[in-house]
């Protein structure tokens, strides 16, 4: 049970040619396979359907691919998979409630990283500006002289 | 050695190892059953012997929908429970079974092997499995009389689970 | 008889590291050297009877003897006898003796290496390298025991999961990846003794570096090939897709590069020393949480091995490392106080900076992503998934400023620059980077990030080449000497400078393949008909006809087709699906033509017993080849920062 992603039997799959696939355009298209690409393959654990060669995904992604030909919208889409398989399907969170956390906390991070480094450096270029220009500063001063610390 | 300092910060990573060993407790290969309590999706499939079937022609009746497969092992496991079962409450509840990603002649030599006393179904591409949110096989829903799904079987049942369930969705 | 065998050594060997565990420790700070000396033999004992332990389970995957229970497990009378000593890393039991095995070697090779120096420290590193060793002598004695009997015999076994037998490439990317994994306990034992000792003296820093670099290397190897397996194997057209268990990897190996960027600031300017050791104990923090995560089945992935009993031992043994580690620090980092200072905000140690707090962050947002599912279940209840969508999300523009850094940080200058020296650096390497974008768009690309890419990567792989020839163009010019000479006598003292520009060159390769097949990657899928053709890009793929062979181990189904290019015939491909005895369904062999610009990979979805049809998914993925070909790219690299310096290339640079 464990591979099941890898459940390619799809000597079944046959009998089904005029795929829903095939009579979209190609907005379409594209509007499904980005559906398909955050939509989580229930038998893979963690690809997307749109990706999986799996048959479960083969079909999902056929559900899609109806709906959108019905022109239902990619929130009506994903709406009805979450309706169907929870929260779980969607491989990428809602940035809603507690699930802003995992959108914001990144971000902030670096923020908070450019913040502590502009913090820093301005607080050493006031101390450099007061006390004398210290030789690391100076001994680089022209391209030459740094070419010569080849052992960094 | 700054002792209070070492002792605090180690103490703060605890949360973090509480959060994984929380993570113990739970099935990472379960897909969550959100159907509860909702009414069951509705359906229109066309059975072995070749008649249209859908839900509502068992309005008001308890129903039992199992997906299975011939060339799932499990499957094997619980299908004479299921049998038994269907003969026994035949009349008061609806057992269908549905059969999944695979091919019609394959599922008859299975239940000719194997018996059936269930109305079984064909969903050739899987709209209704996907409908119900099923992941795999066997997966089986207890449906009741007002058409609320009140249970989700995610793999094989036991006695005690089926006739559990059953009483349930026969009381209300 | 081999079990009893096997398992007497792993207790033997237990014995031997819980023995110099407590002799390192005591003598280190007790002073004892004749405890130390025992510390010391230890080591080999306890590495003798791991080797003892795996030859035994490898003679007796060879012999097949089914009454030891790994064997059982995943033995197999038919299995290859490659694939059959492979399997003593096939499955969960059987991997952890591996790495037990390798942490023998490594921790023989340092204990060797620095037998007569290093006094001060060598205790305290030893007795932790002892630590970890005697739980995972531990681990294999009782939760992961691979020598238990199996009582009645059976004739014969399943063999090894299919999945890893289906590929010869599994041959080698675990070792590479345990190699990596189990090697940084080295750099975590040493920054360990630093701590412990209170100094991070100038002559430690370079067993820390050297240490770390080996492991990392290891691991950047070992996470290709596992793409590369993943390319080869699952038949999806993608190589990486954020799985928990890629993850695993990836952290550890985040660290391990913040580290050897920290490491040059600190050896230069004097600072981040508690940074750089915490990145150093991170590191080898996040291999054991990966282990955890992959083995215990807390998290959601394809690649896990089955749910077993080991997930509570090394969450426990997680436990003890995290709160050491973090109370080790903290208690000890005031001993550990910066001597200089940060130059400006145009200064290369600013860039570091930057860098090793984008890495920071970057380990972050992985690891959060990793284990977010865990949070929302424990506070909401919740299953929610993290996965490519959002990582590629996140990792895009990190990985981007990244590049950046890597262009910007080798044009400034240590201290303070001067703003006129330094536009003037930036020129050629932006030019180049335009040239590139224009280059891009000449060749009909239009994807904004891939152009961006373009960008980035031709404006830092000319800051590269400048930094690599051009200090010897100058000195040459000045001292009219012929170009190369000077060249190589600026490469053999300034190493690991060249080997760093050489993992970056690497690295930008790397880049500009992924944004390439990511952004312009095509498929298509088809059933065909004996005969009919599918078309996908300039190619036209014709269906012939389905062959069947059976293997010793398995019975692989084979879609012969043409290929044609611009309708010039490019020769025969054949997808195949392989069926296993142990295993419902197939796993397929992709059919993957390697060109230099692009790969026709060709999947076989499903077939008719009578030959009639069959349904394959082509993709066209542009540059994918080049992903793979910057790993002797990148083990060039490490090797070249790596060697240690001869006597007299230390003799020149003291004369310069």
């Amino acid at each position: 049970m464990r591979y099941l992603y890898l459940g390619i039997i799809v000597v079944f799959l046959f009998g089904q040619e005029s795929r829903a696939e095939s009579r979209l355009t190609g907005a379409e298209k594209a509007k499904a396979e980005a559906i398909g690409a955050v939509l989580r393959c229930p038998v893979c654990q963690g690809m997307p359907i749109v990706d999986s060669p799996a048959k479960m995904a083969i079909e999902m992604m056929d559900v899609v691919n109806e709906k959108v030909a019905a022109g239902e919208s990619e929130e009506e889409i994903i709406n009805y998979f979450i309706g169907r398989y929870g929260e779980w399907v969607l491989l990428r969170p809602t940035a809603k409630g507690f699930n802003v956390l995992v959108w914001i906390l990144p971000p902030l991070a670096l923020l908070l990283a450019f913040a502590f480094i502009v913090y820093r450096a301005r607080g050493a270029g006031k101390r450099e500006a007061v006390e004398d220009k210290s030789g690391d500063g100076s001994e680089d001063s022209t391209l030459d002289a740094v070419r010569k610390e080849v052992e960094l | 050695m700054n002792w209070r300092r070492a002792w605090i910060s180690g103490f703060l990573v605890l949360p973090f190892l509480v959060l994984l060993a929380l993570g113990f407790g739970t099935d990472p290969h379960a897909v969550p059953f959100v159907l509860k309590g909702e009414p069951a999706p509705a359906f229109r499939l066309e059975s072995l012997s070749g008649e249209p079937v859908s839900l509502e022609s068992y309005q008001g009746k308890p129903v039992v929908m199992n997906f299975w497969a011939s060339w799932c092992e499990p499957c094997k496991l619980e299908h004479r429970l299921l049998q038994n079962a269907a003969r026994r409450f035949a009349g008061e509840v609806v057992f269908l079974g549905v059969v999944y990603q695979d091919t019609k002649e394959a599922a008859v030599d299975f239940l000719n092997k194997y018996g059936n006393e269930m109305t079984q179904l064909l969903d050739p591409d899987s709209k209704t499995a996907i409908d119900y949110g099923v992941s795999g096989v066997p997966e089986s829903f207890f449906i009741n009389r007002k058409g609320q799904v009140v249970y989700k079987e995610p793999g094989v049942l036991t006695p005690e689970r089926l006739f559990g369930e059953l009483e349930k969705i026969m009381r209300d | 008889m081999l079990g009893v065998l096997g398992r007497s050594l792993i207790l033997l060997a237990c014995a031997f590291a819980s023995c110099g565990a407590i002799c390192g420790y005591w003598g280190g700070f007790k002073r004892d050297t004749r405890l130390l000396k025992w510390s010391s033999r230890c080591i080999y004992l306890f590495s003798l009877a791991m080797l003892a332990a795996n030859g035994v389970m490898v003679y007796a995957l060879l012999v097949h003897d089914f009454s030891i229970s790994y064997v059982a497990q995943v033995g197999s009378r038919s299995t290859p006898t490659l694939f059959t000593i492979a399997s003593l890393w096939s499955s969960l039991e059987g991997s952890i003796l591996f790495w037990g095995l390798i942490l023998g070697g490594y921790i023989s090779v340092f204990n060797f290496a620095y037998r007569n120096r290093y006094r001060a420290y060598m205790p305290f590193a030893l007795a932790t390298l002892h630590f970890i060793a005697v739980f995972f002598a531990l681990l294999i004695s009782g939760p992961a025991d691979p020598f238990e009997p199996v009582f009645p015999v059976p004739e014969d076994g399943p063999g090894p999961n299919a999945l890893l037998q289906n590929h010869i490439l599994m041959l080698i990317h675990p070792p590479m990846l345990y190699l990596g994994y189990v090697g940084m306990s080295v750099p975590f034992a040493i920054a360990v003794a630093a701590l412990l000792k209170g100094e991070l003296a100038e002559g430690w820093l370079k067993p820390l570096r050297q240490w770390t670099l080996i492991p990392w290397a290891f691991l950047t190897v070992g996470i290709i090939l596992g793409g590369w397996w993943a390319y080869e194997v699952l038949g999806w057209g993608g190589y990486w897709a954020w799985d928990p268990v890629e993850n695993a990897s990836f952290l550890p190996w985040l660290a391990a590069t913040a580290y050897l960027h920290s490491t040059i600031v600190q050896e230069r300017k004097k600072i981040l020393k508690v940074w750089t050791l915490s990145l150093v104990l991170s590191a080898f923090l996040l291999t054991i949480l990966g282990t955890f995560m992959t083995r215990s089945g807390v998290f959601n992935s394809v690649h896990s091995f089955t749910q077993s009993s080991i997930g509570p031992t090394f969450l426990v043994f997680l436990g003890i490392v995290l709160i050491f580690s973090v109370g080790l620090l903290a208690g000890r980092s005031h001993l550990l106080e910066s001597e200089g200072r940060v130059g400006s905000l145009l200064s290369r140690e600013s860039a570091f900076l930057l860098n090793n707090l984008v890495f920071a962050v970057f380990t972050f947002t992985v690891l959060l992503g990793t284990v977010f599912p865990l949070l929302t279940e424990a506070f909401k209840g919740v299953r929610v998934s993290v996965g490519e969508p959002y990582f590629n999300k996140m990792a895009v523009p990190l990985g981007l400023l990244l590049v950046f850094l890597m262009g910007v940080g080798p044009v400034l200058p240590w201290g303070q620059p001067r703003l006129d020296v330094l536009l003037k650096r930036f020129l050629l390497p932006l030019g180049v980077g335009l040239l590139a974008v224009v280059g891009g768009v000449l060749l009909g690309l239009d994807d904004v990030l891939v152009l961006l890419t373009f960008l980035l990567v031709g404006f830092a792989t000319t800051t590269s080449f400048i930094e690599m020839f051009g200090p010897a163009l100058s000195r040459a010019r000045e001292r009219q000497e012929p170009y190369w000479p000077v060249f190589w006598r600026m490469f053999k003292t300034g190493r690991r400078r060249y080997g760093g520009h050489i993992v970056h060159l690497a690295v930008f390769m790397m880049v500009t393949a992924i944004a390439v097949s990511q952004s312009y990657k095509t498929s298509i899928e088809a059933s065909l008909k004996q005969g009919e053709s599918m078309q996908i890009n300039d190619y036209t793929i014709t269906y012939k006809t389905t062959e069947g062979r059976q293997e010793p181990h398995r019975f692989s189904v084979g879609a012969l087709v043409d290929v044609f290019k611009n309708d010039v015939r490019i020769g025969e491909m054949e997808p195949k699906l392989n069926y296993y005895q142990t295993q419902r369904e197939p796993i397929g062999t992709p059919a993957v033509k390697t060109m230099a610009s692009e790969d026709l990979y060709l999947s076989l979805l499903s077939f008719e017993k009578d030959r009639s049809r069959v349904a394959i998914k082509a993709y066209v993925l542009p540059m994918v080849v080049w992903i793979w070909v910057t790993i002797p790219l990148f083990v060039l690299g490490a090797c070249v920062a790596f060697w240690p310096k001869t006597r007299r290339s230390q003799a020149e640079k003291a004369q310069a």
